[in-house]
């Protein structure tokens, strides 16, 4: 594993790209942990404190982070790969606003908006597909969540 | 005697599962996560996810009768999609496209499927009787475990799920750390004192499970599926006769016993479940037979014993989490996730405390199992139909689903936007490689296991060795360090990371 063909200069010349990022992810959140519960009693040790578990964890987190961050320096990984934005963030931008308008705006209007960013998101569809499949996707949800179960959610932006 | 106390239990069982309308959430549950299960790119995890908030309505027998069956369908479905478009739904049934989809471009699509059902129809009426049987002696020996063992069972548990998955072990470990963590955000239940929560109000009681488990799985499915535009190749709608002639159930047989027993001992094991035993299954009927070069070409074996294996075990992974209360994978991940929207907290306690509940979901799998086979070979032409629809179409549904189904638990716009902050984090991870199943695991036992520890420190009066000195809890930590030393010794991870590409 250690040997084998020499990769193409990365540019930087990182080794094991995912591991050496998946090692600091580790190491920042259990230091974030560490930190942001720096205040937590820790009690006795035969009551244990609030900060007591989260110290273990944190810790452990910190830990396994420096390995695998060392993994990455020394075993020769795939790279990470592009990262596709566009889906991504537009698919984020749907459920994000879904989130905002659904009780200013209610069921429909969200829906269309959902509807319409996750339409951006995705590639080849056309306005007729995505109207027709729209209006049934409405008239589905109506009838299931409002109709069916009873949800109470508002609908209209006037009601 | 003990036949006696059996037949009690299941006729108990039975009467609640048979009544009208458990029968008709059981059969919802069944045809609901085929539909979805049969979907390329949406594996029953991410099926039960989408439909966790639904079962928020009904009432808690009806609810998890209804995820029982979403389970067995969202597996059964995914079996019909390898078998039909070589794309397996699910992890578990990636050895089905092997020989399933080879059947079918043979014109023997109709056999693959029906002896697929009837394999997972026999393991899992086995694997239900299996559970019958051992649940209430292993309900009785984990009401003897002290609060120290139930910790060291728990790690036991999660190194045990670390070892069986895929992907780098360390990663894992650090998935499951962060799990914990995750899992104790909120207000701390014995102290009353914030923790992690920066002020924002719905992380004040914790983060849901149900934002989280769509988050990541859910949300990011659609991201990562987008991204990466996968091929169908549809062999044709027409399926052919489905019912296997003789010369084909008598290949099929052996493979099928087999295939349950091997499903059955797997599905025990934490973290072990479907996915290790379809391979094992495999590997093993390649082994036995006559002539191994019809494997991968349409053996009708390598269908029956996959099959049967991983239903066999889908189902017995049901003891560990209904008699020690510890979900052994992401699914009984979600099934603990469903029983605690309805305030059950699972454990030994349920089966005393709510037998009827208890041995209705036990009679309600088997059930399940029986409606599957009864409704879904007929409803092929249907799932085939469903296939056809675009991705690009279905992935706005999906969206559309998790948003609303979040929303609808609490009514709750924060959730929504939890779960898209969690599609983001999801989308990381699988970039990273950083499995996010454990991290699931984690979450659900860390509220769990920080008040195992605390009472286990209390009866200690402080004194941490009592980890190291209750046998049961000195066994459990030794069978998780030998784990562990073996699978991060050199030769045997090789030997496991050929076991995965095979």
């Amino acid at each position: 594993m250690a040997s084998g063909s020499p990769r193409p200069a990365t540019g930087i010349g990182l080794k094991g790209p995912k591991d050496l990022l998946s090692g600091l992810m580790f190491i920042v959140i259990g230091a974030g942990g560490l930190y942001f519960g720096s205040d937590f009693p820790m009690g006795t040790p035969v009551r244990l404190g609030t900060g007591v578990f989260p110290a273990i964890l944190s810790w452990g987190l910190i830990v396994i982070g420096v390995i695998v961050f060392i993994q990455g320096l020394l075993i020769t990984g795939e790279p990470v790969g592009n990262w596709a934005w566009r889906p991504v963030v537009l698919i984020g931008i749907a459920a994000g606003l879904f989130a905002v308008l659904i009780e200013p705006a209610g069921l429909i209007v969200s829906m269309i908006v959902l509807m319409g960013f996750g339409a951006l998101a995705g590639d080849d569809h056309t306005v007729r597909e995505f109207s027709i499949f729209t209006v049934i996707m409405v008239v589905m949800a109506l009838a299931m969540f409002i109709w069916g179960l009873g949800m109470p959610i508002k609908v209209f932006p006037w009601s | 005697m003990e036949l006696n106390l059996l037949a009690e239990h299941l006729s108990l069982g039975f009467g609640v599962a048979l009544t009208m309308q458990n029968l008709f959430w059981c059969l919802m549950g069944a045809i609901i996560g085929t539909a979805i299960g049969v979907l390329p790119g949406v594996g029953p995890v991410a099926t039960m996810a989408l439909l966790l908030p639904v079962t928020y309505y009904l009432p808690p027998e009806g609810a998890l009768i209804m995820l029982a069956g979403i389970y067995y369908g969202a597996q059964y479905g995914g079996s019909t999609t390898a078998i039909l478009v070589n794309l397996p739904g699910e992890s578990s049934s990636v050895v089905t496209c092997l020989d399933g989809y080879q059947m079918a471009r043979q014109g023997r699509a109709g056999t693959a499927l029906a002896i697929a059902a009837i394999g997972s129809f026999f393991a899992g009426c086995v694997s239900t009787l299996l559970i019958a049987v051992a649940a209430p002696p292993l309900t009785l020996l984990a009401q003897k475990f002290g609060p120290a063992d139930y910790c060291s069972l728990m790690v036991l548990g999660l190194v045990t799920a670390v070892v069986m998955a895929r992907g780098s072990v360390i990663k894992a470990i650090g998935m499951i750390f962060l799990g914990l963590l995750l899992g104790i955000v909120g207000t701390d239940v014995n102290t009353g004192n914030l923790r992690y929560s920066f002020g924002i109000g719905i992380l004040f009681d914790g983060i849901n499970f149900v934002p989280i488990a769509m988050g990541v799985f859910g949300i990011n499915e659609i991201m990562a599926n987008l991204t990466n535009p996968e091929r169908r190749d549809l062999v044709s709608t027409n399926v052919g006769g489905l019912m296997p002639s003789k010369k084909d159930l008598k290949e099929a047989t052996p493979a099928i016993l087999r295939g349950t027993v091997i499903g059955s001992l797997l599905g025990v094991l934490p973290g072990g479940g479907a996915v290790l035993a379809s391979f094992a299954s495999y590997t093993i009927e390649k082994r036995l037979a006559k002539d191994p070069s019809r494997f991968g070409k349409g053996a009708i074996e390598g269908v029956a014993g996959p099959e049967s294996a991983n239903n066999a075990a889908a189902q017995t992974s049901f003891i560990p989490m209904l008699t020690l209360g510890i979900p052994s994978n992401a699914v009984m991940a979600m099934m603990v996730g469903g029983m605690m929207i309805h305030g059950i907290i699972p454990g030994p306690q349920v089966m005393t405390e709510k037998p009827g509940l208890f041995w209705g979901m036990i009679a309600s799998m088997w059930v399940g199992n029986a409606m599957l086979i009864i409704f879904n070979l007929p409803m092929v032409g249907m799932w085939v139909k469903m296939l056809m629809v675009p991705y690009r179409l279905l992935s706005i549904a999906i969206l559309f689903f998790c948003c609303i189904g979040v929303y609808s638990l609490n009514n709750s716009a924060e959730e929504v936007l939890l779960i898209t902050f969690f599609g983001f984090v999801g989308y990381v991870f699988v970039k990273l490689d950083c499995e996010p199943a454990p991290m699931l695991l984690g979450f659900i036992l860390g509220p769990m296991m920080e008040t195992y520890l605390r009472r286990a420190m209390l009866l200690s009066r402080g004194d941490s060795m009592v980890f190291l000195e209750r046998p049961l809890s000195l066994g459990f930590l030794i069978a998780a360090a030998i784990l562990l030393v073996i699978i991060l010794l050199p030769s045997i991870r090789k030997a496991r990371e050929t076991a995965f590409v095979e």
